[in-house]
């Protein structure tokens, strides 16, 4: 637990994708999924991606503001992360639906939850991103260092 | 006006959070008082009690799942003063829904 907020332990540098030419659901989520198994967040990659595209079956998680956040609770999550993909334009996030994303937030959560401070940075994150000046910086942010000092201050006290 | 609202979504991680967010902005840009209880992972936050839920003017269950103690809403459901909807709806549209809720 590397601060109070536990804000670190949630958004790693390397998990923030910027300028990612993909533009289908699927890429995407395997793009994350892959990155987050590599930065050893996850133990394996095919029950979270399970786990995530089940959730969208249910109901997709496009939920307005150009922003998708896909999310799956597994037992494969060592502990609660997010990850974040900006896609070079927007695109359909899910067929039939009208939603078009630009953003991508995937949520991991444990099958078990011990980790409250982690769900509690997650959750200020979720209200921050209907902040539409944090949301359009984060939308046209080219700069990954930029873009982690963002969602790094909302762990701050508001 | 006084609108109390619960927000819950099955993982209880975001949607949750976002509803409470997206009522609470709505409601303060049009000077409504509000008190919005979550119910997520990290369990109830913000409970309602009784009396809070009796003096709102309406109430909005932004719940994709069952919730806990939903029996304090009967009163008010009786009066038809309980707006049932996706908190994904909340979310994507704000002003609407607090339109449907004061028009009930």
């Amino acid at each position: 637990m590397s601060d109070v907020n536990g804000v670190q332990d949630v958004i790693e540098k390397d998990m923030i994708l910027l300028g990612q030419d993909l533009a289908t659901k699927d890429d995407v989520l395997r793009l994350l999924v892959e990155t987050a198994e590599k930065n050893g967040l996850i133990t394996e990659q095919t029950p979270f991606l399970e786990a995530a595209l089940q959730r969208e079956a249910q109901v997709p998680t496009a939920i307005g503001y150009r922003i998708a956040i896909p999310h799956g609770k597994s037992e494969v999550v060592k502990r609660p992360f997010v990850g974040m993909l900006q896609a070079t334009s927007d695109f359909l996030w899910t067929e039939g639906h009208e939603e078009e994303v630009k953003l991508i937030f995937l949520i991991g959560v444990p099958q078990e939850n011990e980790h409250n401070i982690h769900l509690k940075f997650i959750s200020k994150l979720s209200k921050k991103l209907l902040d539409d000046e944090f949301r359009d910086e984060l939308v046209d942010c080219t700069d990954v260092e930029r873009a982690y000092e963002l969602l790094h201050s909302i762990g701050n006290p508001a | 006006m006084k609108v109390v609202a619960v927000t819950a979504c099955p993982t209880g991680v975001a949607h949750t959070y976002m509803a409470q967010e997206a009522i609470e902005k709505e409601c303060k840009k049009r000077g409504y008082t509000v008190q919005v209880e979550t119910q997520g992972s990290m369990g109830i936050d913000n409970e309602l009690e009784q009396e809070d839920i009796d003096s709102a003017d309406v109430v909005i269950l932004a719940v994709a799942i069952s919730i806990e103690g939903e029996e304090r809403f009967e009163e008010k459901e009786d009066g038809g003063k309980v707006l049932h909807i996706d908190p994904a709806d909340v979310i994507k549209h704000p002003a609407d829904i607090l339109d449907r809720a004061e028009n009930l």
